[in-house]
């Protein structure tokens, strides 16, 4: 009787201590944020990879770091004129530098890193103006200009097409306009290895012209 | 010694099997908490969320390009007198996501009485027309009396008129685009399977369509192909010719036999980037030669009926045909003659929609051609083009 009261008192005290510790684990762990399992440096050394290979132009090693391997293709063949010049400036003018290192939260692991690009908005009204400076000195005297106008009076497309690219290409070579946009890297891990996720804002920088 | 005493004294294993109980008990509980307790420290150690499973294919250069479209808009142009030098057009497109147009630019509709009249239109239309030609011309001989109506913007062009053929009334609409999205499918209330049917004018204006036509009435039957904004909905490839289009707009043709099974039909879905489909046929036209079959499983198609058609001229140009009676011409034909009219009318590629009562081409929120029996038939979807030009940017 005695022993069967003392047992009864022991598994209660038990039973009080489970319930105490399981509040006290629910109250101090809920809001915390989840720890990171395998090693931190081989998610930061993915993100390392994916965005050195971008910077470098090379969008095959690049794919293979984000989440789905997606097939990230430049094609010069489609490229315009106009197209083809900025974007060579824009990939090979891409700089990176990393926010700390990867964290997690709640919803995942994220790494933060600032991506320095060539600002091609801003680019626009100064490749238009050195346009017109270019073609003006052709557009006072229509008549006798054979070179800008066909003879039928109408701008030669080829003549002004010229023009614009020598535009581009001399307010590229006295370019100073680049912008930094910040850009959270979300990692997931899967089939052994971490990958970075293709959300829209990644693809986005990658594509050119993100907006800040 | 009390009676409960002497009956507890002489059952000693009454208290064997309470205190095992107890035990038990204790066990039980203590588990279930040491169970929350595990749920509770698994939010410690939450894996990361994963989702993405699609594989995605980029063109960086597509992107890159249309971006710059809308970034650099403008730039180059420099206006001498007529000639505006404009070498960065901006590109429009639509979203299959996105169930509704954007309004048409009501100053861009516009008819005529006569043919000539069009001469300034197709004119203006030579740029988005990008050397293609028309069904459509000057020269065309269309139904006395009959309007020809237009609309045109920088990314469409549509010309809807009305021909006497064969003793009956052809209503073609002519609709060149600018983007393979601008050809688009709607199914009735936004989803494949809804029960609701709508007429044509009704679906058409809900979704801000130029141009529309009755579908192939999916809803009516349950065999055929039907794929919708990427997916396979029905997979029956046993009786129908289907017609798919694809991200380039281009009408694919798989006759009936050809695909069958879901897998089958979603890998060629997937290998050929399909969009939507199309199921009644049969395909009457392909590559110039008339190929409509002596038989078919639906469409009555060796009786006389009205007749409606997709054509596709050229890329991205399109024609969508009804034929019916109209007074005093009141000859319907069967499929054979339907199809050896297009033909010798110029058209290379043709499948057949619903006909019948179904058949009907709607502009403008107007119903054009001449019904049968005098009201529109409420189907399950139809066909339509659009303008991509959002309205706030409307000229």
């Amino acid at each position: 009787m005695k022993i069967a009261k003392c047992l009864s008192v022991l598994f209660a005290l038990i039973a009080a201590a489970l319930i105490a510790v399981t509040a006290v684990a629910y109250v101090r762990f809920s809001q915390t944020p989840p720890m990171i399992q395998t090693p931190v440096e081989e998610a930061e050394k993915r993100t390392e990879m994916l965005m050195d290979a971008i910077c470098q132009g090379d969008y095959s090693a690049a794919g293979e770091s984000l989440y789905g391997s997606p097939e990230l293709q430049w094609n010069q063949d489609t490229a315009s004129d106009l197209g083809a010049m900025l974007w060579e400036e824009y990939s090979s003018t891409m700089s990176y530098e990393f926010a700390g290192q990867c964290y997690a939260t709640k919803s995942g692991i994220f790494r933060d890193v600032t991506v320095t690009v060539l600002d091609i908005p801003a680019l626009r009204p100064r490749i238009q103006e050195r346009f017109q400076a270019l073609m003006e000195p052709h557009l006072t005297d229509v008549q006798y200009d054979s070179e800008a106008f066909d003879e039928n009076g109408a701008l030669r497309q080829d003549f002004a097409a010229e023009k614009l690219h020598k535009a581009v290409w001399q307010i590229l070579l006295l370019n100073n306009s680049y912008i930094s946009h910040q850009i959270t890297l979300e990692l997931v891990f899967q089939n052994g290895q971490w990958w970075v996720v293709p959300t829209q804002s990644l693809i986005d920088m990658v594509t050119g012209m993100t907006t800040p | 010694m009390s009676e409960n005493t002497q009956i507890r004294a002489v059952c000693p294993k009454n208290r064997i099997m309470k205190l095992i109980a107890r035990i038990l008990l204790t066990v039980t509980v203590a588990a279930l908490w040491a169970g929350v307790g595990v749920l509770l420290l698994g939010m410690l150690f939450r894996p990361a969320g994963v989702v993405y499973t699609e594989n995605v294919k980029t063109d960086l250069t597509a992107e890159f390009e249309k971006k710059l479209a809308k970034e650099m808009s403008g730039i180059g142009e420099v206006d001498c007198g007529d000639v505006v030098f404009a070498p960065i057009k901006r590109e429009y497109s639509l979203s299959d996501m996105d169930m509704v147009a954007p309004k048409p630019n009501p100053a861009r509709y516009g008819t005529a009485e006569s043919p000539a009249e069009l001469a300034s239109v197709l004119q203006e239309a030579q740029e988005l027309l990008d050397g293609q030609e028309t069904l459509f011309t000057t020269d065309t001989v269309i139904k006395e009396g009959s309007k020809i109506r237009y609309y045109l913007d920088d990314t469409i062009l549509a010309i809807t008129w009305k021909q006497v053929v064969g003793n009956g009334v052809y209503t073609f609409s002519e609709v060149k685009i600018a983007h393979a999205s601008q050809f688009r499918r709607f199914l009735a209330d936004g989803k494949y399977g809804a029960t609701a049917e709508y007429t044509t004018q009704e679906m058409a204006g809900n979704v801000n369509a130029v141009v529309a036509s009755s579908g192939d009435y999916y809803g009516y039957r349950y065999t055929g192909i039907c794929v919708n904004q990427g997916a396979v909905y029905r997979d029956d490839g046993q009786r129908l010719d289907t017609c798919f289009v694809d991200e380039n707009g281009d009408l694919l043709f798989a006759f009936h036999k050809q695909l069958t099974g879901k897998e089958a039909i979603q890998q060629y879905v997937d290998e050929h980037n399909i969009r939507f489909s199309l199921s009644f046929g049969p395909v009457m036209i392909l590559d110039g030669s008339y190929i409509v079959p002596p038989q078919y499983y639906i469409g009555e198609i060796n009786e006389q009926f009205a007749r409606a058609a997709l054509c596709q001229m050229d890329k991205l140009h399109y024609v969508v045909v009804a034929a019916n009676y109209e007074h005093p011409y009141n000859a319907v034909h069967t499929m054979s003659e339907f199809a050896w009219n297009l033909l010798k009318l110029g058209i290379t590629k043709a499948y057949a929609l619903d006909g019948g009562q179904t058949a009907a081409v709607v502009m403008n929120n107007q119903l054009i051609n001449n019904v049968s029996y005098g009201a529109q038939r409420e189907i399950s979807d139809i066909i339509y083009f659009a303008t991509a030009i959002p309205e706030d940017e409307w000229e």
